[in-house]
């Protein structure tokens, strides 16, 4: 396989479905693996619903389809802590620090109710 | 032929050295056939800073481009003469079959004064070249894109120098910021007939125009004779990624992105490849 983005590996926050889930197969399509997170859980803000696990599992298996390896997690981007752990779990497994991040922010109709200190370090 | 501007016919400007041909080359490596244009001559303002391209560096490009299977029509023009700019496209679009793709490229780059003490030839010849060129280069492939009904992209070489003030470089700051009006403007006109039209701002990029040493002078003030490794530190401190200049063809891998339909829906777009210059 020589892809676009051969042998790296790439975090994909937001990855369940929609442009995240995009971005982690067309990525793998070039030839990069995956560390997948996804929050999966509604928030009482946001005026439509999250992925859900059986998104992210379709996330998975379109990956694993073309042959690249994928991490999945199932982590809120607030939440430094589960995202660093949901890396070194990414990292451990597939041997390597990612090369970049893609991020998918939320649109949210009050920003205010998002980002309460959870800073990412 | 497979490739991701394959079956598409490429316009470039100022191809016979540098990042035109940089351009020519890729574009044909992912399956495009070359109209190729240069004046391929010295411009008398440009001898004092680094010399023209020549009719062997045409030839130049010519041959690479062939050497990988693709149909190349060159011809020797300047872009500051409308009628010679239509016909070299004309003639390239009679043999080639349509155009696609319009790589308005072609510039010069004169410096070394406060904008007051800049000659009117040297901001004519600056402006005749880098915005009048461009326009008129895109003023004769419209039509065909136009025409043809099967859309299009125009990407405009523009600067770091075209999103932000560069002392004792007026007249190509100016130039290069001019261009990107009229991007704009032809993203609007031209979208309705699913033409996309955008620029790109490479930092310093390792051809002729920036590797001399009137050039080095203009970053190593004092120094009669600055090396190329001392103009590369200062180079270096103007960017945020540790490099004192892009390659070529890392300007060539976004046009190929901007003319390629994975970029389907990028118009009106501003594409730096300046290693981080303009957020400094």
């Amino acid at each position: 396989m020589a892809g676009r983005v051969e042998g790296k590996v790439a975090f994909v926050t937001g990855a369940g479905r929609g442009q995240g889930r995009s971005h982690a197969i067309r990525l793998a399509e070039e030839g990069a693996d995956v560390i997948a997170v996804d929050v999966l859980e509604d928030y009482a803000t946001v005026g439509y619903g999250m992925a859900t696990q059986a998104d992210l599992d379709q996330t998975v298996k379109a990956v694993e389809a073309l042959d690249r390896r994928i991490v999945a997690t199932k982590a809120d981007v607030r939440d430094a802590g589960a995202l660093k752990a949901a890396v070194e779990a990414g990292v451990t497994e597939l041997g390597r620090r990612p090369m970049f991040m893609s991020t998918s922010p939320l649109a949210l109709p009050d920003s205010r109710d998002i980002g309460n200190g959870n800073t990412i370090r | 032929m497979s490739g991701r501007v394959a079956g598409k016919v490429a316009f470039i400007t100022g191809a016979a050295r540098g990042q035109g041909r940089s351009h020519a080359v890729r574009l044909a490596q992912e399956g495009a056939d070359i109209i190729a244009l240069d004046v391929a001559a010295e411009i008398e303002s440009v001898k004092r800073i680094y010399p023209g391209a020549s009719e062997a560096d045409l030839a130049e490009t010519v041959a690479q481009v062939e050497a990988l299977d693709r149909r190349i029509v060159a011809a020797k023009a300047d872009v500051r003469d409308f009628d010679a700019v239509k016909a070299a496209l004309e003639r390239g679009v009679a043999e080639l079959g349509h155009v696609d793709i319009v790589c308005a490229n072609a510039g010069i780059f004169l410096f070394g004064e406060p904008a007051h003490e800049v000659s009117e030839s040297d901001w004519r010849d600056v402006v005749d070249i880098n915005l009048t060129g461009v326009w008129q280069t895109c003023k004769a492939a419209i039509p065909h894109l136009i025409q043809q009904g099967t859309g299009g992209s125009i990407v405009i070489t523009s600067s770091t120098a075209g999103l932000k003030g560069t002392p004792y470089v007026a007249p190509y700051t100016a130039s290069k910021h001019a261009v990107v009006g009229l991007m704009r403007t032809l993203a609007l006109e031209l979208a309705p007939h699913g033409v996309r039209v955008n620029t790109v701002h490479p930092t310093g990029v390792a051809t002729p125009m920036i590797l001399n040493e009137p050039t080095y002078r203009l970053l190593v003030p004092g120094e009669e004779h600055p090396t190329q490794d001392q103009a590369a530190a200062v180079f270096t401190t103007t960017n945020a990624l540790p490099v004192p200049w892009v390659e070529p063809a890392d300007v060539s891998n976004a046009v190929l992105f901007l003319a390629s339909d994975e970029a389907r829906y990028v118009t009106g777009t501003e594409l730096k490849v300046d290693a981080g210059f303009t957020i400094r």
